[in-house]
């Protein structure tokens, strides 16, 4: 993979406080055009608050976030176009059919790719003229990354979207994320507890514990300096993970981005 | 797409989503109309639209904000490629569509069926509607900043705002709601309102509706407080029907003997009357003039106000600009005339300058302005129960027998009824009648009554007018019996058989709409000026 000099997300000393509490401190971070950056941390260390800061829902400052080179506080509308979100828990109109959204987005998303869509449908098993309040939460998950996904997106921001899915669903979901990134051209943010989907998905590694970036690098090399430390054995990203929220804080490892 | 194509996507997608409450807020505000409409073939008054439907419209522009708005992280629309504007205005447009639409609906076939013109009614639904936008627009805003805020804090904010807002508007202008229909909004927020707080003592507080019912209900709890019926004043005017106009007819001068006494005389002023007349006014219905000013202009650009002394006999004495006028406008000829009687102070003093010749000192013009109101009819009818117990408690019209029933007691015009003697049988006591804005007007013939078989009618012919009858409900009226009896006779027993099956009438007037206007009389004052010139040459000549 040659990568594009322009990250696919920027982001410099970003910084959060909900009153006292500083969820975000000083966070850098740089995610690799095309790369599937994971970003692992335990509960409350941040992670959906900047995606929440990614997507516009609360507002960056200090600090600055471009999303493909472009600031986020200014995102024009075609670089809108390019961007999915799944929120964790993402809602969904509830009265509304699979095929009702897809008549809603299509003309919202200039790249949305009919083929795509149908076979995104097909391969999640999503009853499309179901409405999606009759669906279960897994459906719903499926049915949220399909909208993602079938927009053909340059960057897809993920917040914990295996969380509370059956193995089933979660195949569907790493199953259709597989298939749309070996088409190339998408980038991914995706932040979850889930390291066993993620170790199936991810090329870069993240880790953020107490609203700062522990580690952020390319996830094979993260391996070969683990497997080092831990006497050369292979290192599942299980281990992986449990080693490098054990590390003190600023063993901080930004990539080579 | 360019903001047009995506405001009518983003409509669509929004109509479809929030189809079911559309259609149940249009089939609410329909419904408090129909309920509050009167069986008989006058529409229902406007009270849905002014007040009820006010606080869903405000209220429901909140929900449809609230219930997924873009600040929400986990909302469906955030992160879409939708301009916030876009967003924000087919949340508008639908909160307008489902809530305001039905009620400038039914308004605007209430004004065309009470036969205001078609573009009038269409202008003042249309002005109606614009004012409540921009009540509601404000409202949308803090709710949806709120919503971004989060959590109790926020949701109260945006209550509170609403609250101030919809406080505002019905303290500012709005009538007081019918006794039925406070009953109804008081019983129905106050259950809505123990549903929401059970739900929460249980622990199931409901998210999204839910928390907008509670608000719903919070708020029409506080505004219908407000609206708790009360007595009816002048102020309780509505939103004026256009198309009315004030015309001036003719013009008497010097009618008046002048009176030494009399100050406006002693300054040297003359009086004048104008005969003045509404076109325009729906028929049958009442239009009383109120608050007429007359300003007239000389030619060096001042302006100079004279003295409305007395209107119509309904005001004398010193009262300065401002009077009240009532009269009917028959059904066929929908124009009614008014005479006005002005000692004129300035006009003379005007009028002296111009015969001596001093510049500066010739009106050039005049502006005539009043406020209409417009009342339309409504006919009550009651039939009168067992002697003796006719008065009804929560009855609109409670009927009782007269007090006084030594008769001969009124002053008839002998003129008309020559030979005809008065007998009092009821009086009407007007007490229970403020339960509905309008009032009986008392110096026509209004009310009535009929004996069963339809043939004998008694007229109301006794008025206390010691008080402003029209305005101030509660006032007892006698009714009189006219008969061809050689004496003046005493009154009818309670038990008198001519009130079997007989029948009571009140023609209640409702407020239809107020209205200011103007009229030049130019014309007028330059009549003014050569009539009172010519009348100074004679007088000099002689």
């Amino acid at each position: 993979m040659n990568p594009d000099p322009t990250p696919a997300v920027a982001v410099r000393g970003l910084t959060v406080r909900f009153g006292r509490v500083r969820a975000l401190d000083d966070v850098t971070l740089s995610v690799p055009t095309g790369a599937f950056f994971a970003l692992l941390g335990p509960n409350g260390a941040g992670k959906s608050t900047l995606l929440r800061c990614l997507v516009g829902a609360i507002p960056v400052a200090p600090g600055t976030v471009s999303l493909l080179g472009h600031d986020v506080a200014r995102l024009p509308l075609s670089v809108r176009q390019r961007l999915s979100y799944v929120a964790e828990g993402q809602r969904l109109p509830h009265d509304l059919t699979v095929r009702h959204l897809e008549r809603y987005l299509a003309p919202l998303y200039p790249s949305w790719d009919a083929a795509v869509s149908a076979r995104l449908l097909e391969r999640f098993g999503v009853p499309s003229a179901r409405r999606t309040g009759a669906m279960s939460r897994g459906q719903r998950m499926l049915v949220a990354l399909w909208s993602a996904l079938a927009a053909r997106p340059a960057l897809l921001l993920l917040d914990e979207p295996f969380t509370g899915l059956d193995v089933a669903v979660k195949d569907r979901l790493v199953d259709g994320l597989l298939e749309t990134l070996a088409e190339g051209g998408l980038s991914v943010l995706a932040c979850t507890h889930d390291v066993a989907e993620v170790e199936l998905l991810a090329d870069w590694l993240g880790v953020l514990r107490d609203g700062r970036v522990m580690h952020a690098a390319p996830l094979e090399r993260l391996r070969e300096e683990a497997a080092a430390r831990l006497g050369g054995s292979p290192v599942t990203l299980k281990a992986l993970y449990l080693d490098l929220t054990k590390a003190p804080s600023g063993a901080e490892t930004q990539g080579a981005a | 797409m360019n903001w047009l194509a995506a405001f009518a996507h983003q409509v669509r997608f929004d109509a479809r989503r929030a189809r079911w409450w559309l259609i149940g807020s249009a089939v609410a505000v329909l419904a408090v109309a129909l309920v509050s409409s009167t069986p008989s073939f006058t529409l229902p008054p406007l009270v849905p639209f002014d007040a009820l439907s006010w606080v869903a419209i405000v209220l429901g522009a909140a929900i449809v904000v609230l219930q997924d708005t873009p600040a929400r992280p986990d909302g469906f629309l955030v992160g879409k490629p939708v301009a916030a504007s876009v967003r924000f205005a087919s949340a508008l447009a639908l909160a307008l569509a489902g809530l305001l639409g039905p009620a400038a609906a039914w308004a605007w076939l209430r004004l065309v069926t009470f036969d205001v013109p078609l573009g009038a009614a269409t202008a003042v639904t249309a002005a109606a509607a614009g004012r409540a936008t921009l009540m509601v627009l404000p409202v949308m805003t803090m709710a949806a900043f709120a919503e971004s805020l989060g959590g109790l804090l926020g949701r109260g904010l945006a209550v509170l705002v609403a609250a101030g807002f919809a406080s505002a508007y019905l303290a500012w202008d709005g009538p007081p709601l019918s006794q039925e229909a406070w009953r109804a909004g008081t019983v129905a927020t106050s259950a809505m309102l123990a549903v929401c707080l059970l739900y929460a003592y249980r622990r199931r507080w409901p998210r999204g509706i839910g928390s907008a019912l509670a608000m719903l209900a919070t708020l029409g709890l506080v505004t219908i407080s407000l609206r708790r019926p009360r007595d009816v004043t002048a102020a309780d005017a509505a939103p004026a029907p256009r198309g009315l106009s004030l015309v001036i007819d003719s013009l008497a001068v010097g009618l008046e003997s002048r009176d030494a006494t009399d100050p406006v005389s002693r300054l040297g002023g003359v009086p004048f009357r104008l005969w003045v007349r509404v076109e325009g006014a729906p028929p049958g219905a009442i239009v009383e003039v109120d608050a007429v000013h007359l300003a007239l202009e000389r030619a060096d650009g001042t302006t100079v106000v004279p003295r409305l002394l007395e209107a119509n006999g309904l005001y004398g004495g010193e009262v300065v600009g401002a009077f009240r006028w009532k009269g009917i406008a028959p059904p066929a000829m929908a124009r009614t005339s008014l005479t006005v009687i002005m000692r004129d102070t300035a006009a003379a003093l005007a009028v002296q300058d111009h015969v001596l010749g001093r510049p500066g000192g010739r009106l050039v013009r005049g502006t005539l302005s009043a406020n209409l109101r417009v009342l339309r009819p409504r006919i009550l009818t009651r039939q009168f129960g067992e002697p003796g117990q006719w008065r009804a408690p929560g009855e609109r019209i409670a009927v009782r027998p007269a007090e006084d029933t030594s008769g001969a007691s009124l002053v008839l015009d002998r003129r008309e009824i020559t030979g005809w003697v008065a007998r009092p049988i009821a009086t009407l006591d007007l007490a229970s009648l403020p339960d509905q804005p309008g009032f009986v007007d008392l110096d026509n013939t209004f009310a009535w009554a009929e004996s069963a078989d339809g043939r004998e009618a008694v007229w109301l012919t006794s008025v206390d007018r010691r008080r402003d009858v029209s305005l101030l409900p509660g006032l007892d009226v006698l009714f009189q019996r006219r008969t061809l009896t050689p004496h003046a006779s005493s009154g009818l027993a309670a038990r008198d058989p001519w009130f079997t099956g007989a029948r009571l009438h009140v023609r209640r007037w409702e407020r239809g709409g107020t209205m200011r206007v103007t009229a030049d009389v130019s014309r007028i004052v330059s009549r003014i000026v050569s009539r009172i010139a010519s009348q100074a040459q004679e007088t000099t000549s002689r």
